[in-house]
């Protein structure tokens, strides 16, 4: 049967519960055997070889009862399931576990829209749904309501919330837009949150606390239970949308621009999480590294130019959007556009400036709730498929986004990489995200990127940034430096866990939060 | 806005292809249902229009413009879109059978090579 066995199994014990997790889901829903179908829930872009995270096994339930069956069995032979919803959260890790060996717990079957509703603007949605589904759904029923999806339209709104993840729409910081939940603990109770705990409630969907302690936030990011049915809101289609890009021609701008959006900000404007992409990121959906530069390591600035001017695009791209009535919106970007105009040598472009240019019209898309794929051309930069992302917080000062952003390019650098990364600026938070472009077929730029990866968790955890989000590959290191009086957060996690899931099954190691029995001393 | 009409144009074009071959219902329903996972899965990265669909700009640099979209390429066969969809391969990833079932890969697979209706060719 199966190659792989998970770690602490005989083979005879793992074909046995994969011969039961058969009889429930039936034959064609278990992949042991078939290497091609256990091949394609590798992390494909990762910075370790495939065999890092290759699965034993997947199973991929259709429904709740479904799910508990495989969770008596899991628990009977402890089996260590890893929970996926679309699995298409690839710069993190896809669909791949966090260890070798581990069975995947497939829930793209799991794919009804059950409810939108379009009076109070919500959905509820199954693990399997993804953006572009939800979205044909939404048009063919001629909804006026917009989705908020991630770059990759094939991502979903059930997993990209659960990893913490947003968009690009006011709607786009997705926790907060996240409403009642429900989840299958290890030992198979379902329970719903919210409203969703009383019965024959119509709230499920519109008031998001229950009474008692706020759970929700319990199963996001985590490893604590199966979270099979998601509620969250819509935006109604607003009356105007008024796209804008800014261009900045200086690298230290970026300074003076996140001075001058934290107060517009603070106060909500502009509506969206505005996104301060740099020139490679900007200019990757449309050219490629080997065109301006083939020598090694860093692009000098006379290339930087040279893209720049090909392209007019600034070493800083501002893309954001008012969403209203269009004398409101008009009014709003007056005083934000009066401040942006002071820094020189800056560009102004709206809707119709920039046609042609598939960079404006995925972003516009983006803010517009459209889903797409345009953003992959990013791996078109220089070619062979590797990207991670190592994405930090920090404080929307000037200073401080220029602080965290020399640190990342001065180490990306060293390590022979260029710094291809964006800001997004939220109510008070900036997240810079870096992709970490490499080719994945050389190895020594796989291990270079590995190594950068782990030198800027410890960068950065030094200056006080956290990762709000990470890879596979990275979860120990990140949640080690979470460690305020003794890991104190950790240790509270690790009791969670050890009181839901005794026999830890579900996804160990997610988030470095492991089950007792493979827990090391710290 | 250029999405919508990419997605949805595929109702049309399903009805035109089964005008175009004359075949069965059952053959007709299974390429609607490819151009349904066509849209979910591919459309996004290979639809024609190189700059704004990553995997065609991609074969636009590693092969050329005028093989740079992948619908109606005879020269892909069976055996190494089957083997691509599944696998991956460097910038593309492969397809779990959760999203592609067999049967939906193997209809996909005629779709990819059939002839485009002209209305689809400039598309953009």
């Amino acid at each position: 049967m199966a190659n792989l066995v998970p770690e602490g199994l005989t083979a005879d014990v793992f074909n046995q519960a994969v011969a039961e997790m058969r009889a429930v889901v039936g034959k064609q829903w278990v992949f042991a055997e078939d290497q091609a179908a256990l091949r394609s829930y590798r992390a494909a872009y990762g910075a370790t070889p495939d065999e890092a995270h290759l699965p034993s096994a997947a199973v991929a339930p259709d429904g709740v009862e479904e799910i508990q069956a495989i969770l008596k069995i899991a628990n009977d032979y402890r089996v260590p399931l890893w929970t996926i919803s679309t699995g298409r959260n690839f710069a993190y890790g896809g669909p791949a576990p966090r260890k070798a060996g581990y069975v995947v717990l497939d829930l793209k079957r799991m794919n009804r829209i059950i409810e939108v509703n379009e009076e109070l603007a919500y959905a509820l949605v199954e693990p399997g749904v993804s953006y572009f589904q939800l979205y044909e759904h939404l048009q063919k029923t001629g909804s006026k309501l917009w989705i908020d999806p991630a770059a990759p339209g094939w991502g979903g709104p059930l997993g990209n919330t659960l990893d913490h993840g947003g968009g690009y729409t006011p709607y786009g910081a997705h926790m907060l837009m996240q409403c009642g939940m429900e989840v299958i603990l290890a030992d198979g109770t379902v329970v719903r949150t919210g409203q969703g705990a009383l019965p024959n409630s119509d709230n499920w969907q519109t008031v998001p606390y229950n009474f008692g302690p706020y759970v929700d936030g319990l199963f996001t990011q985590s490893n604590y239970g199966i979270v099979t049915k998601m509620g969250f809101w819509l935006m109604p289609e607003p009356p105007g949308f008024m796209p804008f890009m800014v261009t900045f021609p200086k690298q230290d701008q970026l300074h003076d621009l996140v001075e001058i959006l934290r107060p517009f900000k603070l106060n909500l404007i502009p509506h969206n999480g505005a996104i301060m992409a740099d020139l490679i990121w900007e200019a990757s959906t449309k050219a490629t590294r080997r065109q301006y530069y083939s020598g090694k390591g860093p692009i000098p600035p006379s290339a930087r130019r040279k893209i720049a001017e090909d392209h007019q695009i600034g070493e800083w791209n501002l893309y954001a959007a008012f969403y209203g009535p269009e004398p409101l919106n008009k009014l709003q970007w007056e005083p934000l556009e009066a401040a942006l105009r002071t820094l020189p040598g800056i560009e102004i472009y709206y809707e119709g400036d920039r046609k042609g240019d598939p960079t404006w019209d995925y972003r516009r898309d983006l803010m517009r709730g459209i889903p797409n794929m345009t953003e992959f051309s990013l791996m078109n930069w220089i070619g062979g498929g590797g990207h991670i992302n190592f994405s930090p917080i920090c404080t929307p000062y000037g200073a401080e986004a220029m602080k965290s952003w020399a640190m990342i390019r001065d180490r990306a650098n060293e390590f022979g990489f260029d710094y291809i990364g964006e800001f997004a600026i939220g109510w008070r938070e900036l997240i810079q995200v870096l992709m970490l472009m490499f080719d994945r077929t050389d190895a020594s730029q796989r291990d270079a990127a590995y190594n950068l990866f782990n030198t800027l968790i410890e960068d950065f955890a030094k200056e006080g940034y956290g990762e709000y989000r990470t890879h596979l590959d990275f979860m120990d290191q990140v949640a080690q430096t979470y460690d305020w009086n003794d890991h104190a957060l950790l240790s509270l996690q690790e009791r969670l866990k050890d009181g839901l899931d005794p026999n830890g099954i579900l996804s160990p190691g997610k988030q470095g939060i492991w089950p007792e029995q493979l827990r090391e001393p710290r | 806005m250029v999405r919508p009409r990419l997605i949805f144009r595929a109702w049309l074009t399903g009805a035109m292809l089964l005008i175009a071959s004359g075949s069965g219902a059952g053959e007709a329903r299974k390429l609607e249902g490819a151009e349904r996972t066509w849209a979910f899965y591919c459309e996004g990265c290979h639809a024609a229009g190189i700059e704004e669909h990553p995997g065609t700009l991609r074969l636009s640099y590693t092969r050329s413009p005028e093989l740079a979209a992948i619908r109606g390429r005879q020269d892909l066969t069976p055996e190494y879109l089957r083997q691509i969809v599944r696998m991956g391969y460097l910038e593309m990833v492969g397809f779990r059978k959760t999203e592609i079932s067999d049967d939906e890969l193997e209809a996909l697979i005629k779709f990819i090579r059939l002839p485009v209706p002209t209305q689809a060719q400039g598309e953009k």
